[in-house]
């Protein structure tokens, strides 16, 4: 028996099968599974399996490569132009998404640096008899801020269309 | 990178993209569904491939797709298998058309190895690529890519099919 560990010739064996081990190292794997059953039992079956891989693997006919003359129109070229409208419609989206997003943003800057509304007065924490009072308060503050939003974004939009226009 | 260049790019390469993945699933229509489905994802990274390496990446991509459609039918018909058991009337649907029986597991235990074992395998097996070549391909070291082999082969050789085929005589072992 060769110096080669059992483990060591294992690992190398699919490697011999597919002819990739260097020709040293070919001859000493070579020598230690012609004297070892076990690992030239593992050899062989490797070796079936790179062979039944190759004989499993088909070729066409040049039939079959000639029926690939006009694969571009047929198979590519549509899938091709589905895939451009699907992306110009995305982008579409996008952009407008991104146009009221603008619009939005601007028009609350305009509302801030216009606004002179005075800052609210602390709210008192508010004693149980008084609580439906408060949420009064607290529903008319956030419907003054929607409503300046809503308002924000119809002066953005309107400045966004004068300065198309202009 | 403009649409006539992709064009030249796919009539350059599509007969080598279609027999990559005609080796694998052994028919017409499902190599060409392999070869339009390589096409498609060279579209989306066609910035990103070069001319020079261009042929390389389809066929592999091709014999990837190839692997997976051969994964996809090889569910199909278990499925259809175990439906036959309750139904016999769709037994004949069970069986597989395309190749010779004892091809079609060796390619279905192919396919069902980890994807890049059977990745390494194919493109060392059918596109004949070396180690070094192949790692330059998937951007992994010559090392890598022969574990995964070592790997892939070692798990082939536990599939029943290895078993009853003959196997080679003691001498081979010193041929070459």
């Amino acid at each position: 028996m060769t110096d080669l560990s059992h483990e060591s010739c294992r690992n190398d064996l699919p490697l011999l099968a597919s002819g990739d081990l260097s020709r040293e190292r070919q001859q000493e794997v070579r020598a230690h599974i012609a004297e070892c059953p076990s690992c030239h039992a593992e050899w062989q079956r490797g070796t079936t399996v790179l062979r039944e891989l190759r004989a499993a693997g088909a070729t066409p006919d040049s039939s079959s490569t000639a029926a690939l003359e006009d694969f571009f129109e047929r198979r590519i070229a549509p899938e091709v132009r589905a895939r451009r409208r699907r992306g110009a419609r995305v982008l579409g989206v996008v952009a407008r998404a991104a146009v009221v997003l603008l619009a939005f943003s601007a028009g609350m800057l305009l509302e801030r640096l216009t606004s002179t509304a005075t800052p609210p007065a602390s709210v008192p924490q508010p004693s149980p008899s008084q609580a439906s009072r408060v949420d009064r308060t607290a529903l008319d503050q956030a419907y003054e801020q929607s409503s300046r939003g809503q308002h924000g974004l119809a002066r953005g939009l309107l400045a966004l269309r004068s300065l198309r226009d202009s | 990178m403009t649409d006539d260049r992709y064009r030249q790019w796919i009539e350059s390469h599509k007969v080598d993209g279609y027999r990559a993945a005609f080796r694998v699933v052994g028919n017409h229509e499902d190599a060409l569904d392999a070869l339009q489905e390589a096409s498609l994802r060279l579209y989306e990274r066609r910035h990103a491939v070069t001319p020079t390496t261009v042929g390389a990446w389809i066929r592999r991509v091709a014999t990837n797709a190839a692997i997976d459609l051969v994964r996809r039918r090889a569910t199909q018909r278990r499925a259809l298998t175990q439906a036959s058991h309750r139904h016999p009337e769709v037994a004949s649907a069970a069986a597989p058309a395309e190749h010779a029986e004892a091809h079609q597991q060796v390619l279905d235990s192919l396919a069902a190895l980890p994807p890049r074992q059977s990745e390494v395998i194919a493109l060392r097996v059918y596109e004949e690529l070396s180690f070094v070549e192949i790692a330059a391909q998937l951007g992994i070291s010559e090392t890598t890519a022969k574990t995964h082999f070592r790997r892939g082969i070692t798990t082939l050789q536990q599939h029943p099919w290895v078993q009853t085929a003959k196997l080679p005589h003691r001498h081979d072992a010193n041929r070459h």
